[in-house]
Order: C-alpha cells, then structure tokens, then sequence
C-alpha cells in the first residue's frame, strides 16, 4: 500500500482528525530535537513544540494552499517559535536588566584544556544574537544546508550566507577576545 | 583564533542533545490533546465556513432584492408616467400650462418625484413635478381614481388663494357632481352642504384658474365627509374625512377606502 504523503495527510485531517496522528508521529521527534539544539532548555522545548503542532493545525489549509514541502513548513513555523521565543526574553531580560543565564551552559574558567575550549565555543554560539545562533545551530549542528536554512527561515540563501559569516565573525572576535586576553 | 580553526572546531564540537527518554515521554503524553485540540479545531472550521457561506447568501439575496426592487421601481415609474401622458384630463392641463409658459422657457415635461404606495388602502400616490401636485393609482387595476392637488397649500404662500363667493350655478354644480360620484351614493346621506364663501385657488400657473368646491356631505350616523370638486373640470378632486386632507392624509375608514375603487377621473 502506498504511503499516505504530508500533504495529504495533513488535507484528511480536517475531515478526519485522527489522520493527524501519522504528521505527529513523523515530525515530533525531529521538531522537538531542532528546538532543544536552539534553546538548549527542556521546558522551553516542550512548550514551543506544542506551539508548533498547534500552529500546524490552525494553519493546515495556508500550508497545504502554500506549495512549500510541509517538512520545510514545520521547520519553519518551529524556527519561528523559537526566535519568537528569544525575542520575548530579550526583552525581559531588558526588562529585569539581568544577564541571561542559559541552563546548561557552564561558566568560563581559565582552563585551557580541549573541553574548556569547546565550552567557551558553545557560550559564545549561545551569546550570538539570535538570527545568526539559530542560523549556526542549524548549519553545524543540524547538518542543514544553505538552502534548506533559507526556506526554513524564509529568506534568501545569500541572506543565510551573510548572516553565517557574520556569525562566524563574531565568534572569532570574541574568541580571539577571550584567548588573547588570557594568554 | 583564525578562520580554518574555527571552521575546525565548529565541526568537532558536539551539541548537547536531548535524552531519548524525554522525547518519547513527551510524545507520549501530548499525542492525546493535540488530536483531541485537531478535532476542536476542524468543529470551528466548519462553523467558520458555514458562517461565511450564510453570509455570502445573505449578501447576494440582498443584492438580488435591491436590484429586483429597483428593476420594479424603474418599471413602475415609466408605467406610471405613460400613464399619466394618457390622461386626457392631465394632459389637457398641462398642455395649458406649457401654453402659458414664455417661448424660451425650459421644456415642461412631467415627473414622477416620489412614488408612495398605501398597502392597506390599495392605492399608489404619485408625486409628481407640478406644484407639488398628487395622482392617485388604483394600485391593482393602474387607473387614476383621483388627481389631487394639495388644498391645504391654498393657505400658504405658494398658492394664491382668496375668499370667494360661488355662483349659484356652481353651488348647484358642485352639489350635482358630489351627489353624482359613487361613493357618495352608496352612503345614507343626512344633509349636503357646499361651501360659501369657499377658497378660490390660483393654481398651476399664475393665470390658470382652478376654482375649487368644497361639499359638506354629512351621514346619518353624523359622519362628516368633505367632498372637493374641480369646478372648472367638473370632476370630483378628492374626498376626505374632518381631520385629513387629501391624498397624504387620505382617511383609513374602510368605507371610504371602497370609494377610491370605484372613483373614476
């Protein structure tokens, strides 16, 4: 038997609710796991996963109507959520004028061992401004190429390209900052 | 750092994932909510769409009555100028009207202003462009059953009007043309009376006379009716009780309602 698409999955369930099921057991795992990799916090990714889903479902005809690949769509409307997300804490944490501790990330010790580097490397991934954190978490660490990120966050590859460098760039800069001043 | 160990180190780095078990657990335990939020949702579709189809017909049944109102308007209004055109005694006036009229003048040419029908009273009032002048249709048969012209203007400055005195040629002739009309001869009729001195009016045109009756008919169950007689057509102009005057106003008594029936000009 044929294997029932995205699409058409997702056109069946608004006749038939429970056909939803097969888009959740394809994509929760995966959407809950691209949202850890950016937020890097539990509770933060459970939320957002089902503000994805709930997305998702409110939207379907948009979707369907749209012509992206509904893969590309999820990961769009995940990615959205998050750089929503950090825009709020952005704010609040302006708000609090408190710096923002992420949950797992350790602090920076005068250690200059592989693993302490690694650790500054994910601090200065995790201080990055948004846009660029997220555009680098899903180029390196998801394996997401150019174009893939492009139709994800909805905007061109040369814009993904600028944003990587300029990533790049910052992490260099304030590396170079961190190890310089050490040594 | 240089460009080639960052790009380096940016590979080798390993990226916290997630333990497995927090995955499934979570999979687990949203599954039911979210399919039962997918059904919720799909209710609302519907009732959204259904909300939207029911307005869309509300909107196009409103179109189609606006246009179908207008489509009869339109053709009630050229059937009834044509009409009016028809009317010997209509055309006869204003064909004296426009005699009147100095040669430069505008072409007279007369119109319907405002269409009024009277559902109870079976009857249609039209208000046509010359001085203020009403036609009044049988609505069923499309006959005039009366040509009214406004008395009660007669006080007001835009008619001319004074206190005359009828002759007792005219006092008879108005007596014969009330006592003539139809309706008026199916009532027990206790005492008539005309009006003298009554109103002259200068109507129309400045030096157009249209000399008015007014007959007191009065029944035996003391009914007043005002009957008003165009002494210079001989025709009966309108019939109304104490409190109303003509074709606005016309009196809801059922008896007099017949009258408009069988009225003819």
């Amino acid at each position: 038997m044929k294997e029932i698409s995205d699409e058409e999955a997702l056109k069946e369930s608004l006749v038939h609710p429970e056909v939803f099921k097969i888009i959740y057991e394809r994509y929760h795992d995966r959407i809950f796991r691209h949202i850890y990799k950016l937020t890097q916090n539990v509770e933060i990714t459970r939320d957002l996963t089902e503000e994805t889903f709930y997305e998702v479902i409110k939207y379907r005809e948009t979707i369907i109507k749209s012509g992206v690949p509904f893969e590309k769509y999820i990961y769009r409307i995940s990615t959205n959520e998050v750089y929503k997300y950090f825009n709020r804490e952005k704010k609040l944490r302006k708000f609090q004028g408190k710096l923002y501790e992420k949950e797992e990330i350790k602090g920076i010790t005068d250690d200059k061992s592989e693993e302490i580097d690694n650790e500054k490397l994910k601090e200065a991934i995790n201080n990055l401004p948004e846009l660029k954190r997220i555009c680098i978490i899903m180029y390196y660490f998801e394996d997401k190429n150019i174009e893939e990120i492009a139709v994800i966050l909805n905007k061109g590859k040369s814009t993904v390209s600028r944003i990587l460098n300029e990533a790049r760039n910052d992490l260099r800069e304030v590396l170079r900052e961190k190890f310089e001043g050490k040594e | 750092m240089d460009e080639e160990k960052l790009e380096k180190k940016l590979k080798e780095i390993k990226w916290d994932e997630i333990d497995n078990g927090i995955v499934d657990a979570h999979r687990e335990k949203f599954e039911q909510s979210l399919l039962m939020y997918v059904e919720e949702e799909n209710r609302k579709q519907v009732t959204k769409r259904k909300m939207r189809l029911s307005f869309a017909f509300a909107l196009v049944g409103i179109l189609v009555f606006t246009l179908l109102v207008s489509i009869s308007r339109f053709t009630q209004g050229e059937t009834f100028e044509e009409l009016l055109m028809k009317n010997p005694t209509e055309l006869k006036m204003y064909n004296d009207i426009k005699a009147l009229l100095p040669p430069n003048s505008p072409p007279l040419e007369i119109k319907i202003n405002k269409i009024e029908e009277d559902k109870n009273l079976g009857i249609t009032n039209l208000y046509v462009n010359l001085k203020n002048s009403i036609v009044i249709i049988d609505s069923k048969q499309r006959n005039i059953i009366g040509v009214g012209f406004p008395l009660y203007h007669a006080e007001q400055s835009a008619y001319r009007s004074q206190i005359i005195n009828l002759t007792e040629r005219e006092i008879e002739e108005a007596r014969e043309i009330a006592l003539g009309n139809s309706f008026i001869k199916r009532l027990s009729v206790k005492s008539i009376e005309v009006e003298n001195p009554t109103v002259f009016v200068d109507s129309y045109e400045d030096n157009l006379p249209y000399r008015v009756g007014k007959v007191k008919v009065v029944t035996v169950n003391g009914k007043v009716i005002t009957v008003f007689v165009d002494l210079t057509r001989n025709r009966v102009l309108d019939i109304t009780d104490t409190q109303n005057v003509l074709g606005e106003h016309i009196t809801r008594d059922p008896e007099i309602h017949n009258f408009f029936y069988d009225l003819g000009v």
